[in-house]
């Protein structure tokens, strides 16, 4: 890849330091932090949520806003960016320095067509005339791989689906002909196999344009597949930095070798470790601890337990019917869950599963087919199920915000499904068996008092773990629970979920479109495409030759498969990636 | 979080000025006649239409009656029944708001449609068709605006209901156990009370004007009782001879309904505040 590479400096920043000015509060993001970006490099920003990487993509567009207060030094091809004047800036900003966000439905305006807007940019900058603007934003379109360039020139941003919306973005950004691009995050929120096609994409147009990129991003899969040098951040301050498939398969630093050992691994399930062990919001350095050994555990059991299922979901079938127009959201799905089983419910957005996760909690009303639960079945409605099924069948959300009543405290959330199931005769019992919650998803009980808004994300999750357990259930199913955290976090949970499974034999029902998450807690799999289940059977079958095509896909479409490959002669199934 | 931010973004001149004259207006109501001993009835034969002096600050209507004395106990009637009508009325639609909100469905669909009828007659003939119907008197001014209002309370509750029901706690609150009845009030109508608060001071403002306008028609509060739009009616009559006459009842008028809408802006700012706040928080 470095090939590419020349040795121009595009962008240089010198001991940058970047603190948020709120009135009485002032938030370091970023400091001390120096690097330099070559033309036609593609340079890894990583780190976890609050380590001040956004912070830097801002700090070199100039849009950090009144709040932020920049020092030290940053330089764009020996301009000196601080000390740019607001028209300045005009002439650069998207023009030289361009940019890539996180949702691109934000970054276009609904009220244009995709193309204008591509037009709009090279007419406004390189003062093309409208036809022959139309013409290059088209030929911009077709080298992004957008089928039919002229039609999808005149379609408008809500009749595109997300990856393509992406591809017009970057389509956008790649026009203006920039010398250097800031990507935050772009490929987050799209699906994996979507989420490949970009990344190909980006790779290929570094190639064609020599263009020198900055890319944030907190998945270290996705960072090793596309950058050249990668550069950890943690707490605003470089930890680490270096070629990228050196850093993150050899990392020197201890927070960096806990970082990477907290990604779920593909072939084996493993323990986790806490990156930063208690409060991840208190203000913990970084560990100088290395990580232990990776334990490797047995794989999962592929026999399936003897006993009879708990769930038995049986051809359900769901259709959205607006005027006119009825979408199946699914159809004929059938499969079991047993006690004390975790299945692992896969698919992208769109395949269905959140709408079977619904059905199943009553949620939604299923339009055919039946949920058993314990051999009985259930009643549609959740308002029509009687307290006593209600009790055993619970679910983790995937957003830790929206799961929580913002007005309320932790304690209060956590004794509401006590007393209702008469765990608890009084609210002071309720109180010693609540702070018995909080210590078994471990968190301390000072988290009682606590509202939501005080609780960072991964802590938010295990409140709502703390409450499905609440009413001691038979099974818990997560949608996506563990899908908006860091991967830090995400190991912690993962864990929490594993332990709770072998210590109580709690049944899981577990959502994700992360096939490495599936490995570590699944005992077996059911794949979803388009409202039909395409493939299901033991975790080890994902990997099989004779796997669906789609599952294949999906597999292939992983991240950062160039940081483990999979065991050898191990004691996992041997297969073949198919790429 | 949220009382902080009263104190820190709450330097508005708008909420000190408009909470300060509803409490002095409410006060000099409520407490000032009965501990001054004030009457509104009491004639007196030798000061008719008299310009405002000395002994009637405001001056004096057709009949020697003191105006300031009449716009204070005026005040009690029509501010009373005007927050009895507003709690009423904003109450019921928030509770028919939130049902249709929740349920969603065909009962959504019929509430809401029920409403839009109430709501196609303009305001003040449905108050008059009420008053036809029920007749005059303090019950029927409160029927009539409890029906003005309930509709409008009803639609802006349930928008605001929709943008919470979707939420997973919500979601999660039925899983764990709460009966639909839990669900509504426990989890919802704490989010969305400060959206109830800001309609019930506008409304609050209305329903003075409304109870006013009543009262100046004649289909409101019946002479002698003292009235703002009664002596407002009656005032008419003098308007060349004694304009005075008008200043007290319109005064008030004007004082109670901008006092209430400038809490009220207030409230809408603090909320905006809240929700964006709530948005961008960690």
């Amino acid at each position: 890849m470095s090939e590419a590479a020349t040795t121009e400096t595009v962008l240089s920043v010198d001991g940058l330091g970047i603190t948020y000015d709120l009135g009485a509060l002032k938030i370091k993001a970023v400091q001390d932090l120096s690097l330099s970006l070559r033309a036609g490099e593609i340079l890894g920003l990583v780190g976890e949520s609050g380590s001040g990487k956004s912070s830097l993509g801002y700090a070199v567009l100039g849009h950090l806003g009144s709040a932020g207060k920049v020092s030290g030094g940053l330089r764009f091809r020996g301009e000196d960016l601080l000390s740019l004047s607001a028209a300045q800036w005009s002439r650069l900003r998207g023009r030289r320095i361009g940019m890539v966000y996180q949702e691109p439905q934000t970054a276009l305006n609904p009220a244009y067509s995709v193309g204008e807007q591509i037009a709009e940019g090279l007419r406004h900058h390189f003062g093309l005339s409208r036809a022959a603007a139309r013409e290059r934003a088209v030929d911009w379109l077709r080298q992004v791989h957008l089928p039919e360039p002229e039609r999808i020139y005149e379609r408008y941003p809500h009749q595109l689906s997300g990856g393509q919306l992406q591809r017009a973005v970057i389509a956008m950004a790649f026009a203006l002909e920039p010398e250097l691009l800031i990507m935050d995050e772009p490929t987050t929120g799209l699906d994996v196999t979507t989420q490949a096609v970009i990344l190909d994409l980006v790779r290929d147009l570094r190639a064609k344009t020599g263009v020198a990129m900055l890319y944030v991003s907190h998945d270290l899969g996705v960072v090793a597949d596309i950058c050249d040098r990668v550069l950890v951040m943690y707490r605003g301050r470089m930890v680490e930095e270096g070629e990228a498939a050196e850093v993150l398969r050899q990392p020197r630093e201890p927070y960096t070798q806990r970082l990477v050992a907290a990604i779920p691994d593909l072939y084996r399930r493993h323990s986790f470790e806490p990156i930063r062990p208690e409060a991840e919001a208190g203000g913990a350095e970084i560990l100088v601890e290395p990580p232990s050994e990776r334990r490797y555990l047995p794989p999962a059991a592929t026999e399936r337990p003897a006993s009879a299922p708990i769930l038995d979901i049986r051809e359900l079938q769901r259709v959205y019917r607006t005027r006119g127009s009825a979408t199946v959201a699914c159809k004929d799905v059938s499969f079991d869950v047993r006690r004390g089983e975790c299945v692992a419910l896969i698919g992208e957005s769109g395949s269905g599963k959140s709408t079977v996760a619904k059905c199943v909690l009553g949620l939604e009303k299923p339009d055919g087919g039946a949920v058993l639960f314990d051999g009985t079945p259930c009643p549609k409605g959740v308002h029509d199920r009687p307290l006593s099924l209600r009790r055993r069948l619970q679910i983790v959300f995937q957003n830790p915000d929206g799961s929580l009543n913002g007005r309320r405290t932790v304690g209060e959330t956590l004794c509401r499904p006590l007393l209702i199931h008469g765990r608890a005769r009084s609210a002071a019992e309720a109180g010693v068996l609540a702070r018995e919650l909080l210590a078994s998803v471990d968190l301390p009980h000072a988290f009682f008092e606590r509202y939501p808004h005080e609780l960072s994300g991964g802590q938010k999750q295990r409140v709502a773990i703390a409450r499905a357990l609440a009413t001691e259930p038979d099974l818990i199913v997560c949608d996506e629970a563990v899908s908006a955290l860091d991967v830090s976090v995400q190991g912690t949970i993962l864990d929490l979920c594993r332990r709770l499974q072998a210590e109580r034999g709690l049944a899981f029902l577990f959502i994700t479109h992360d096939l490495g998450v599936v490995r570590q807690i699944a005992d077996r799999a059911v794949v979803m495409l388009k409202g039909e289940i395409c493939h299901a059977g033991g975790v080890e079958s994902l990997f099989e030759d004779d796997a669906h095509p789609y599952v294949k896909a999906l597999l292939a479409a992983v991240p950062g498969k160039t940081l483990d490959a999979p065991p050898q002669g191990g004691t996992t199934a041997q297969f073949v990636l198919s790429e | 979080m949220t009382k902080r931010s009263f104190l820190l973004h709450g330097t508005d001149l708008g909420l000190l000025i408009g909470g300060g004259l509803i409490i002095l207006l409410a006060a000099t109501v409520f407490l000032a006649p009965s501990v001054l001993g004030i009457d509104g009835e009491a004639m007196s034969i030798d000061a008719i239409l008299s310009p405002p002096t000395a002994d009637h600050w405001l001056g004096t209507d057709q009949l020697g009656r003191d105006i300031l004395a009449r716009t204070l106990i005026g005040g009690r009637s029509t501010l009373t029944l005007a927050a009895t009508a507003t709690l009423l009325g904003v109450g019921l639609g928030a509770l028919i708001g939130m049902l249709a909100g929740y349920k969603g469905g065909l009962l959504d669909e019929l509430l809401m449609r029920l409403g839009d009828a109430v709501m196609a007659l303009p305001s003040l003939i449905l108050a008059m068709l009420v008053m036809v119907a029920v007749g005059s008197g303090p019950a029927a001014i409160l029927m009539a605006i409890i029906l003005i209002f309930a509709p409008r309370a009803a639609r802006i509750t349930r928008s605001v209901v929709l943008n919470v029901v979707n939420l997973e706690f919500v979601s999660a609150a039925s899983v764990i156990g709460e009966s639909q009845a839990s669900v509504i009030f426990r989890e919802i109508l704490p989010n969305i009370w400060p959206n109830l608060l800001v309609e019930a001071c506008l409304r609050f403002s209305y329903a003075i004007l409304i109870i006013s306008a009543l009262g100046y028609l004649g289909i409101g509060l019946q002479p002698p009782t003292p009235d703002w739009g009664l002596m407002i009616s009656e005032a008419a009559s003098y308007v060349t001879a004694a304009p005075w006459m008008l200043f007290g009842p319109a005064g008030a008028i004007v004082l109670s309904v901008v006092s209430v809408n400038l809490v009220g802006d207030f409230l809408q700012e603090w909320i905006g505040l809240r929700m964006r706040r709530a948005v961008s928080h960690v």
